[in-house]
C-alpha cells in the first residue's frame, strides 16, 4: 500500500542519528519554553531560525516542529503546579489541573496530561499522514458563516465555564467582548477605543491579558498570604501524589482524552482558532456530559485529560494546511513557511510530491518527537516538582522575569510590558470581586472573530442571513448552539416553575 | 560667551561630520539592526533574513533582524525614522509603508521624504489578478463583462483597508469601469482559502503566496498587474496587454535608513546588496518565491518612491479611502 511505503520512507528519513538528535533537541527546547510562562514557540522559533541555515531543510524543520509541539507538552506543567499557564493553550488546564495539585495529586495530573497528549499526538500524526489532503479541503470550506456559527456555540458554551455566579460570568464575557473591540475595525479601517495610541490599533494582545490575569496575578495573590503558606505544594496538602493512575482515574480519563483528540484534531485545522479554542471546547464538552458536573473546577481528571489531548491534537493537525496548501493557520505555521522558503522550498500543494522525504520525514519525526516527549516528561515531572518546591521568594521573581521577557518578545516592545502591568491591576480587582478571568479572556478571543465573520458572511451573501442556515456545517453548529442554550435555560425555568407552584 | 558657545557648537558639528566620514570608511564595525515592521514569517521577513545572512558573511558583522510589527508597518518605520542616521539601524520597507501609508492614514507618524534616506531596493513582487475557477472568465475582458452584467456584482477579497490587494483591485475597478464588492480580511492568510472555496470570486494577490495555487489549478490567474510579464508564468499577459490600461501595482521591498545618512555608507550598503542580488543562488531562491530581484541606485530608488507615492496618493484621495491608526 502506498501509505505504508510513504510512512516507511518517512521513518527512514527521521531515524538517522542527526535527525533524531535534532528532534530530541527541538522537543527539549520546546518543553523548556513551554514551561516558562510568556515565552512561547513563536518567539523561540524566530530567534532560532538563523541557527538552522546551516542544517538541511528536513532537519531544520524537524527541530522547529519539535519546539512547537514540545511547547504544548511543557505548557501544562506550570499550569498544574503553580496555576500559571506556560502556554496560552494550557489556560484551561489550570482549572482542574491545579486543583488536583492542591489535593496532592500533582503527579497524576501531569501523568494524565502527558499520556493524553501522547495519545492525541499519535492519533493526529496518523491523521496528518493518511488524510492530509482531504482534511485540508475541510479547512478550506470552513468559511465566514461556519466561523460565525462556531463562535455563537462557543459564546453560549462560555457560561458553562462559570463556577460561581452566572451573572458575574456573563459580565466577564461582556467585558472580554469589549476588550476585543479595541483596535482598527477590519471592514471600515476606523479605530475603536484606541485613544490615539498607535500600538493599540492592532488590538490588545491575547498573551498580554493572559499573562497578566493568570500568571502575574497568581503571584500578587500569593503575596497576600502569610509567608509560610505560600509554598505551592506543601507536604500538609498530601505531597505530590502517586506515580500511577488508579483504575477509576483511567476509566474517567481515557474517554475524555479520545473526545478531546477528536475535537482538537478538527479545530486545529481551522486558521486562527488554535489550541485555546480546542482545549476550551473540549472542557465544555466534558463538563456537559459528566454525570456530576459539580466536580469540575475542583480537580476533575477529565478536565485535564480532555483539554490537554485537544491542544496537542490541534498542534499536530495545524500542520495540515501548512504542508498541503502552504497556508498558515497559526503564527507558528507562518514561521514554518518562512523557514521553508529560506531553505529554498516553495510551500504549497506540491511539497508532498516534489519533496516527499521532507514531507514524510517531518511527519514521522512528529510521532517520534511525541514519543520522546512522553519519555522525557515522565522523569522530568520530578524535576519540575522539585523546582516548584523552591522558596516563593526565589521562584516567583524568576517567573515574573520570564513573564516580562515573554511579553516583551511578542513584538520586541516595552509597550506590551506596560500594558501587561495595567492588566495586572485589573486582574487583582477581579480576584477581589470574585470574578473569574477565563470567561473574560475567551470573550476577548471569540468576540472579534464573531463580529468579523458575521460582517464578512453578510457582505458575501449581500445581506441575506439565510446563508447561516443554508450551509450545512453552519446549520449543524447553530443547532448545537440552540440545544446547548436550551439545556442551560430549561432547568432554570423548571426550577422557577416548581418554586412558583410551591407558593 | 556667545562666541565660545558658537565655537563649541561648530566644533561639535565638525566632530560629528568627521565621525560620519570615518564611519563610512569603517562601516560596519558593529552589529547592524535590520528592523522588519511585520511579524516573522512573511515575505519581507524572509527577504530580510536572506540578505542579512549574506551581509553577515561578507562583512563579518552580525545583522540582526528585529521584528517590530504593528499599525501596518508604521510602528517599526517610526522607530527607524527616529534612530541615529549612522547606518546601524535600517528599515526593511515594503512599498506600502513609504508610498501608501502616509496618505492612507490621517495621522501619519512620519513623512516619507523628510524622514528617510533611500538606500537600496531588494525585490519586486508582481501582483496577479486571480479568480475562482468557477467564474466563467478566462481573460480580463471576460471578467469585465461578467462584472458588468451581474446586478449584485462580484466579490473581491483583500488583506485589509489600504493593502496592496485592496488598492490594486480598486485601481482595476476604476480603470475598467466596473464595480465589485470589497470584503476585508485580517491579513492575507484567510483570503486564499476563501478564494479557493469560492466565497470570494476575485483576488488581486502578490504572486509569492498565490503561485502554487495557480499552478495546481485551484485558482485561475487572468493577468499580471505590472509593467511586464513574470518569468514563472510566461504565458500570462499583463493587465495592460489584456485591455485595461494603467493597472500597475508591483510591490517592491527595500532598505531605507533614517534621514541624513552619509552618502558613503548609503553607497556601500547599496553596492553590497546589489552584489548579493546578482548572485545565482539568491536569484534562484527569490525567483522560486516569485520575487524578482530589483536593483536600483539610491538616486533611482528615490525617484521610484516619488512616482509611486504620487500615483497611489492620487488614487487614495480620488476614491476617498481612509483608515485610522
Amino acid at each position: 500500500m502506498d501509505i505504508f511505503d510513504n510512512i516507511l520512507l518517512g521513518f527512514s528519513v527521521a531515524i538517522t542519528l542527526k535527525n533524531l538528535s535534532y528532534c530530541l533537541l527541538g522537543s527539549l527546547v520546546g518543553t523548556l519554553v513551554g514551561v516558562l510562562p510568556g515565552l512561547g514557540p513563536v518567539a523561540t522559533i524566530a530567534m532560532l531560525m538563523p541557527l538552522t541555515y546551516g542544517l538541511d531543510t528536513t532537519t531544520a524543520l524537524i527541530m522547529l516542529a519539535g519546539i512547537y509541539y514540545g511547547a504544548q507538552y511543557g505548557g501544562s506543567t506550570t499550569a498544574v503546579l503553580v496555576n500559571i499557564p506556560g502556554e496560552t493553550s494550557s489556560i484551561i488546564t489550570t482549572f482542574d489541573g491545579h486543583q488536583m495539585a492542591l489535593q496532592g495529586r500533582a503527579a497524576e495530573a501531569l501523568l494524565v496530561a502527558a499520556l493524553g497528549s501522547f495519545f492525541a499526538g499519535t492519533v493526529s500524526t496518523f491523521l496528518v499522514a493518511g488524510f492530509a489532503p482531504p482534511l485540508s479541503m475541510l479547512a478550506i470550506n470552513f468559511s465566514a458563516p461556519e466561523y460565525f456559527s462556531l463562535m455563537v456555540l462557543c459564546l453560549i458554551g462560555l457560561v458553562v465555564l462559570a463556577h460561581g455566579s452566572v451573572l458575574k460570568a456573563i459580565a466577564m464575557v461582556l467585558a472580554g467582548l469589549l476588550l476585543g473591540l479595541v483596535g482598527q475595525d477590519v471592514t471600515s479601517g476606523v479605530n475603536r477605543l484606541t485613544f490615539g495610541i498607535r500600538e493599540l490599533s492592532d488590538g490588545i494582545g491575547f498573551v498580554v491579558v493572559a499573562m497578566a490575569l493568570f500568571g502575574i496575578n497568581e503571584i500578587i495573590v500569593g503575596l497576600e498570604s502569610p509567608e509560610e503558606r505560600r509554598e505551592v505544594l506543601s507536604k500538609k496538602r498530601g505531597g505530590l501524589g502517586k506515580w500511577s493512575l488508579s483504575k477509576e482515574d483511567f476509566r474517567l480519563a481515557w474517554p475524555a482524552s479520545v473526545r478531546g483528540t477528536a475535537l482538537g484534531a478538527v479545530l486545529g485545522l481551522l486558521p486562527g482558532s488554535g489550541g485555546v479554542l480546542a482545549s476550551f471546547v473540549s472542557y465544555i464538552v466534558e463538563k456537559k456530559i459528566a454525570k456530576d458536573p459539580s466536580r469540575f473546577g475542583k480537580g476533575a481528571i477529565e478536565g485535564v485529560a480532555g483539554p490537554e489531548s485537544a491542544n496537542n491534537a490541534g498542534a499536530q493537525t495545524s500542520f495540515i494546511p501548512m504542508l498541503t496548501l502552504g497556508l498558515p493557520s497559526t503564527p507558528t505555521m507562518a514561521l514554518m513557511i518562512g523557514a521553508l522558503t529560506l531553505h529554498g522550498i516553495q510551500p504549497g500543494p506540491q511539497v508532498m510530491t516534489t519533496n516527499p522525504t521532507l514531507f514524510w520525514g517531518l511527519i514521522a519525526s512528529m510521532w517520534i518527537g511525541n514519543l520522546f516527549l512522553v519519555i522525557l516528561n515522565l522523569p522530568l515531572i520530578g524535576v519540575w516538582i522539585k523546582l516548584v518546591s523552591v522558596r516563593f521568594r526565589l521562584l516567583y521573581p524568576a517567573i515574573l522575569l520570564f513573564c516580562c521577557i515573554g511579553v516583551y518578545s511578542l513584538s520586541n516592545s516595552t509597550f506590551e510590558v506596560i500594558l501587561t502591568s495595567l492588566f495586572c491591576v485589573l486582574g487583582y480587582c477581579l480576584v477581589k470581586l470574585d470574578c473569574e478571568p477565563a470567561p473574560l479572556l475567551l470573550g476577548m478571543i471569540l468576540g472579534p472573530m464573531m463580529e468579523e465573520n458575521l460582517r464578512r458572511a453578510m457582505t458575501i451573501s449581500r445581506g441575506d442571513p439565510g446563508v447561516f442556515i443554508r450551509r450545512p456545517v453552519s446549520l449543524v453548529l447553530l443547532i448545537f448552539a440552540a440545544a446547548l442554550l436550551l439545556m442551560l435555560v430549561v432547568p432554570a425555568i423548571r426550577k422557577k416553575r416548581v418554586e412558583a407552584f410551591k407558593e | 560667551m556667545k562666541k565660545v558657545s558658537l565655537g563649541l557648537i561648530l566644533l561639535c558639528l565638525l566632530f560629528f561630520v568627521s565621525v560620519n566620514l570615518t564611519l563610512a570608511q569603517n562601516y560596519p564595525d558593529k552589529a547592524i539592526q535590520l528592523v522588519v515592521p511585520w511579524t516573522p514569517g512573511g515575505s519581507n521577513d524572509v527577504l530580510a533574513r536572506l540578505i542579512g545572512q549574506k551581509l553577515l558573511e561578507k562583512w563579518k558583522q552580525p545583522v540582526v533582524v528585529e521584528n517590530r510589527p504593528g499599525a501596518a508597518g508604521n510602528i517599526g518605520a517610526t522607530l527607524v525614522a527616529k534612530a541615529a542616521p549612522d547606518g546601524y539601524t535600517l528599515l526593511v520597507a515594503a512599498q506600502n509603508i513609504l508610498a501608501i501609508n502616509p496618505t492612507l492614514y490621517s495621522n501619519s507618524p512620519f513623512d516619507t521624504f523628510k524622514d528617510f534616506t533611500p538606500i537600496a531596493t531588494m525585490g519586486a513582487v508582481p501582483v496577479l489578478l486571480t479568480v475562482n475557477p468557477s467564474v466563467p472568465a478566462h481573460s480580463v475582458k471576460e471578467l469585465v463583462a461578467i462584472a458588468k452584467s451581474k446586478s449584485e456584482g462580484l466579490t473581491y477579497g483583500s488583506s485589509g483597508i489600504g493593502s496592496p490587494q485592496h488598492l490594486t483591485a480598486e485601481l482595476f475597478m476604476k480603470m475598467a469601469g466596473v464595480k465589485m464588492v470589497h470584503v476585508a480580511y485580517k491579513g492575507a492568510a484567510q483570503t486564499i482559502p476563501d478564494l479557493i472555496s469560492g466565497q470570494i470570486q476575485v483576488l488581486c494577490c502578490p504572486i509569492n503566496s498565490i503561485l502554487p495555487h495557480v499552478k495546481s489549478g485551484k485558482v485561475r490567474a487572468l493577468a499580471v498587474a505590472g509593467v511586464k510579464r513574470v518569468p514563472s508564468l510566461p504565458d500570462l499577459p499583463t493587465v495592460t496587454e489584456a485591455g485595461v490600461k494603467n493597472v500597475l501595482s508591483d510591490i517592491w521591498i527595500s532598505i531605507v535608513g533614517p534621514k541624513g545618512m552619509a552618502p558613503g555608507t548609503v553607497n556601500k550598503i547599496n553596492s553590497e546588496v546589489a552584489k548579493i542580488l546578482a548572485s545565482d543562488d539568491v536569484v534562484k531562491n527569490l525567483r522560486m518565491q516569485g520575487i524578482e530581484p530589483l536593483i536600483h541606485t539610491p538616486a533611482d530608488f528615490a525617484k521610484l518612491i516619488r512616482s509611486d507615492y504620487d500615483r497611489w496618493s492620487k488614487l487614495i484621495k480620488e476614491l476617498g479611502i481612509r483608515a485610522e491608526q
